[in-house]
């Protein structure tokens, strides 16, 4: 088993870089899956909008009305009434609705005068549709009543329009056969999962075969009294180890994280079997660009612009829910987006049914299909090398 | 000899394949990637499209004239148009709501109610909706009955017609957040120019590398050297950032504003301190290159991390618990100058940064020169 220990003597050497990409994959996953919102609901409830209020005409009945209203459900943000800042805090969404109440706008809304608040928002967002519709709703109720009953004083007003808007249609949260419990943290460690796979495998895993393909040892190997057969297994069963080997770390480190709510999930044997053949594909990739990468500098340059652009384009780094469906039917063409689709669609499992978890297997194979054909193109390459050398 | 310095400089710097890589081809690359993964993001999880709602058809439906008349008026195709209504069975709404071909089920007998599957933004838009035809509703009840004789009707005719939101806006300017990560990206480009400027101290310090001592021992003055490499780096890096610059507007279409010749600007400057920067690190360190690579590489990119090259949001939590550190970080300077261009009409904060960027780049300079200036070899 002399090759065998050889490989690993190399992958020893090779261990720092895999360490860095280990590194930043825990700190990735960990931010990002901490900043995501977990929110279990059992039932309907409204969207909630970032939105400030800058009140130039002073703390009126109707305007606290107003706010008071805005403030249900939304989320109010106190803002200074500075250009810039706000202007800040809406590139960066830090609020997506601005209201801006000129001094003297209650005075002339009152006395019928027909006035208007300025608005800020991000131009044709749902967001906005949403606030003018609440902004537009309060003071056309307050219109009504100051139309139709000119004697109300202005709490009397304000106290009328509130108990009108309490008023609400009942709404019903139609459960199918999905997840409405918001999906579990985990499912993101497993999502970010893809890319440090690939970048740690490829990065690895040529680098040791390009050891062992460099020509002039390659020729040594090849003078030695052991079978070309025995070499060859060897090689492959280091890289078999070495790509469990990975897969279990993170699995096992996936554990660590999120022990118990892991394992009491019921899509857990299919979250393991979708990683694994990822891995699988991982390794076949790193197998492919081994056979075309000659120098060891350019392999940096590959293996980055290859793992990050896989990521990228098949929607591990952003959603694939919002990426357009142009580059989504591209990347169907890539693994990655298998493994990313058969993952969100185990986080949003509700119930396990042949129907539910059927279409996740299909999304599986897929994956092994494309880490067979990359492995056949990779011996295909490596054989007519062989042949041409000669 | 400076300029013989400097064009020699520039030849060998061209000829550095995976440094043009790094520098050029992968910001060019990792642009592309953005715009495939973000490039629909706005239009998909902000813009407003009219709310897909199946009513189902029933008698209630039928004879609720009032109900079916609103529904009418804010359907009708145009540019108002809150949704669009498909009248169906009971069996034929529930497809389509399982499917996620319409937001909403609306069921009319005496009372209006609402089906949905999940909670969202159209969602709520929908439920707001039926919040204000029954409030409004309920709102004329009252007076009625308050008030039996009172003319309501032209009331009722002007409600809703007046409008009490008026779209304003601080700027001219789409707010875009992820614009952000462009600007960023390209101060990325202006931080790996870095990597020119390790390689400049690296082939001139004779203890560092063999073509450092053998420049050395050449008569050419050391100040007359180092300023040719810094120009040649400089002239090469801003011409592969105008590259990057070009890319992004020209061929992925990305708006960095109107101010042409304040964008070059920081471009420039933000080359000078990527290269300043380098320069100082390499002086610093004066052994092993790999180490010294590896170390660029990881300050580089946590810089532009926090400067939202890898998530935006990073940006909002330094300005609220840690804001000094957008004063310092020079990424986050250059992000910042390109949004300013972008988003505001005055220049104090602009011009703000651009100092700060010359202040840090100053004292780059100046300690690469204390750190290798009258330095004496008695044996290397």
């Amino acid at each position: 088993m002399q090759v065998f220990k050889a490989f690993f003597k190399v992958l020893r050497a090779s261990f720092p870089s895999t360490v860095v990409y280990l590194a930043v994959f825990i700190g990735i996953s960990l931010i990002f899956s901490g900043n995501v919102m977990n929110n279990a609901v059992d039932g309907f409830t409204v969207e909630s909008v970032d939105l400030a209020v800058i009140n130039r005409d002073g703390d009126t009945p109707l305007l606290r009305g107003l706010t008071d209203y805005l403030s249900e459900g939304n989320h109010l943000v106190d803002l200074p009434d500075d250009s810039e800042r706000l202007q800040d805090a809406l590139f960066y969404r830090e609020v997506s609705y601005i209201v801006l109440v000129e001094g003297g706008f209650t005075d002339r809304f009152l006395a019928g005068e027909s006035v208007t608040l300025d608005a800020v928002k991000v131009p044709d967002s749902t967001t906005g549709y949403y606030c003018d519709q609440l902004i537009e709703k309060y003071l056309s109720t307050a219109r009504l009543y100051r139309e139709a009953n000119p004697g109300l004083t202005e709490e009397q007003l304000t106290a009328a329009v509130a108990e009108d808007l309490a008023i609400e249609t009942s709404v019903t949260l139609k459960e199918y056969d999905v997840n409405t419990q918001g999906t579990p943290n985990f499912v993101y460690y497993y999502q970010y999962m893809a890319y440090v796979l690939i970048a740690m495998m490829i990065l690895t895993i040529c680098t040791i075969l390009m050891v062992f393909n460099q020509p002039d040892l390659r020729r040594r190997n090849l003078c030695a009294p052991l079978p070309l057969r025995s070499v060859n297994a060897q090689v492959t069963l280091g890289c078999a180890i070495f790509t469990v080997a990975c897969w279990a770390m993170l699995i096992g480190l996936s554990f660590l994280l999120y022990g118990k709510a892991l394992l009491s999930f019921a899509g857990l044997p299919m979250l393991l079997a979708n990683t694994f053949a990822f891995a699988l594909v991982s390794l076949s990739i790193g197998f492919l660009v081994s056979s075309l990468v000659k120098s060891f500098t350019v392999l940096s340059a590959i293996s980055n612009v290859v793992s990050l652009g896989l990521c990228f384009i098949s929607g591990v780094f952003v959603p694939q829910a919002i990426m357009s469906p142009g580059v989504l039917t591209a990347a169907s063409f890539l693994p990655a987006y298998w493994y990313v689709k058969a993952n969100n669609a185990i986080g949003s499992l509700a119930v396990l049914t042949s129907e539910t978890t059927g279409p996740i297997w299909t999304s599986i194979l897929i994956q092994l299909g494309f880490a067979a054909a990359f492995f056949s193109v990779a011996l295909f390459i490596t054989k007519q090398r062989r042949v041409g050398n000669n | 000899m400076f300029l013989h310095v400097f064009t020699g400089r520039l030849k060998c710097l061209t000829r550095d394949k995976l440094m043009l890589f790094w520098t050029l081809l992968f910001p060019v690359v990792l642009g592309t990637f953005f715009n495939i993964a973000f490039g629909n993001i706005m239009n998909i999880t902000e813009e407003f499209s009219p709310v897909k709602v199946a009513v189902v058809e029933s008698a209630g439906y039928q004879q609720n004239e009032a109900f079916r008349q609103t529904l009418d008026a804010v359907s009708q195709p145009g540019d108002g148009q809150l949704l669009i209504v498909s009248v169906v069975g009971g069996e034929e709404a529930d497809r389509l709501l399982k499917s996620g071909e319409v937001d909403g089920i609306l069921e009319v007998d005496g009372e209006v109610r609402l089906t949905v599957k999940e909670s969202g933004m159209n969602q709520s838009i929908l439920k707001a909706f039926l919040d204000e035809y029954a409030q409004k509703s309920a709102a004329i009840g009252k007076l009625l009955r308050e008030n039996p004789q009172a003319d309501l009707s032209g009331l009722l005719d002007d409600m809703g017609k007046e409008s009490f939101v008026n779209e304003a806006t601080l700027s001219g300017a789409k707010p875009d957040t992820m614009l952000n990560y462009f600007f960023s990206l390209l101060a990325m480009t202006a931080l790996y120019g870095s990597f020119w400027g390790l390689r400049n101290s690296t082939d001139i310090q004779p203890n560092v590398s063999a073509l450092g001592s053998r420049r050395s021992v050449a008569p050419t003055h050391k100040m007359t050297a180092v300023l040719g490499d810094a120009a040649a780096s400089l002239v090469l890096h801003v011409a592969e950032m105008l590259l990057v610059l070009a890319y992004l507007i020209f061929v992925l279409g990305i708006s960095f504003g109107n101010q042409v010749g304040y964008v070059l600007l920081t471009c420039l400057v933000g080359s000078v301190t990527g290269i300043s920067f380098g320069t100082f690190m390499g002086c610093l360190f004066q052994k092993r290159d790999g180490l010294k690579t590896a170390l660029l590489i990881a300050v580089t990119l946590f810089l532009c991390f926090l400067s939202g090259l890898m998530m935006v949001d990073i940006r909002t939590y330094i300005n609220l618990y840690a804001p000094v550190l957008s004063y310092i970080n020079p990424a986050a300077l250059i992000t910042d100058a390109f949004y300013c261009l972008y988003v505001f009409e005055s220049h104090t904060r602009y011009f703000l940064n651009i100092g700060i960027l010359c202040g840090i780049s100053a004292l780059f300079c100046l300690g690469s020169y204390l750190l290798i200036r009258r330095q004496k070899y008695a044996s290397i």
